[in-house]
């Protein structure tokens, strides 16, 4: 169980950098074959983008909130700190992302979103399929699980616990609400 | 069957450090007594000694020490920054 929510005890460094970059690839691609674009830390929209422009905003949801995290570390930590440890959990961490992808390209769910969005345009109330309702509970797990990992990954990369580190965590996500509101 | 033994630092009544008052020899029961205070590293929990005892067989080197735990090299790090935190206050008192 401990695995499952907390990896990093078991795997940091260069060994999760190199499965976490490989993740990210592989997200990469699964969007531009998808037509999806990660637009936000956490949201995911439909955009006919490039390879290069899908690859950038996955390097970049990445990247940025790492760095802060890392800042953060600097400043909260009496241990030190390595930034391989922070990029490289964290980057372990887009596995939960690319489970959260994966079943977009389902046709299942995609026939549902598609559906979806025609009624939006439409002016129609929305009733979302079935295969998109279990979609939805999905991506909510996920979701949570990724913000747990993101959080594990802070702590034990930055040797920070307890309310402390809570609270820096969750005043960190509102920092990178921020920043990629302007990005 | 023998029971292991574990070595009591802390008073069990009021919390308090304990100290060495007499000590005997195993060979011929020659008793020593005194107030000899305990060393900091004495005072760490049984794994934690165990910890120090395996950072020193691994001559000091936490990479090591992580492959040979499972562990990661961060997880690793930050058991001995918390054993050094331990130490530098119970240090303070010693």
């Amino acid at each position: 169980m401990k695995r499952i929510f907390n990896p990093f005890h078991y795997i940091a460094g260069t060994k999760s950098l190199i499965f976490g970059l490989l993740f990210i690839a592989t997200s990469t691609l699964l969007l531009y074959s998808g037509g999806y674009i990660q637009d936000s830390y956490i949201h995911i929209g439909m955009a006919a983008a490039p390879l290069w422009k899908v690859a950038a905003m996955q390097i970049l949801w990445w990247i940025v909130p790492a760095g802060i995290l890392y800042l953060c570390g600097l400043l909260l930590s009496k241990s030190k700190i390595r930034v391989i440890d922070i990029l490289g959990t964290t980057a372990f961490a887009q596995l939960i992302l690319l489970l959260m992808i994966a079943p977009m390209l389902l046709p299942a769910v995609q026939n549902s979103t598609l559906e979806m969005v025609a009624a939006l345009q439409s002016g129609a109330i929305p009733s979302p399929g079935m295969a998109l309702m279990i979609y939805s509970i999905w991506s909510f797990i996920c979701l949570a699980l990724f913000y747990i990992w993101n959080y594990n990954a802070f702590a034990v990369s930055c040797n920070v616990s307890g309310w402390k580190a809570i609270l820096a965590f969750i005043c960190v996500q509102v920092a990178i609400t921020i920043v990629c509101a302007v990005l | 069957m023998s029971v292991k033994k574990n070595f009591p630092t802390t008073c069990p009544s009021c919390g308090g450090v304990l100290s060495v008052k007499s000590l005997q020899c195993a060979e011929c029961q020659t008793t020593v007594q005194g107030d000899f205070a305990i060393h900091p590293l004495l005072r760490l929990s049984a794994d934690e000694q165990q910890f120090v005892h395996a950072f020193i067989m691994c001559s000091g080197s936490l990479k090591q020490m992580a492959v040979d735990m499972g562990l990661s090299y961060p997880t690793v790090r930050n058991i001995l920054d918390n054993i050094i935190e331990k130490l530098n206050s119970y240090e303070e008192n010693f």
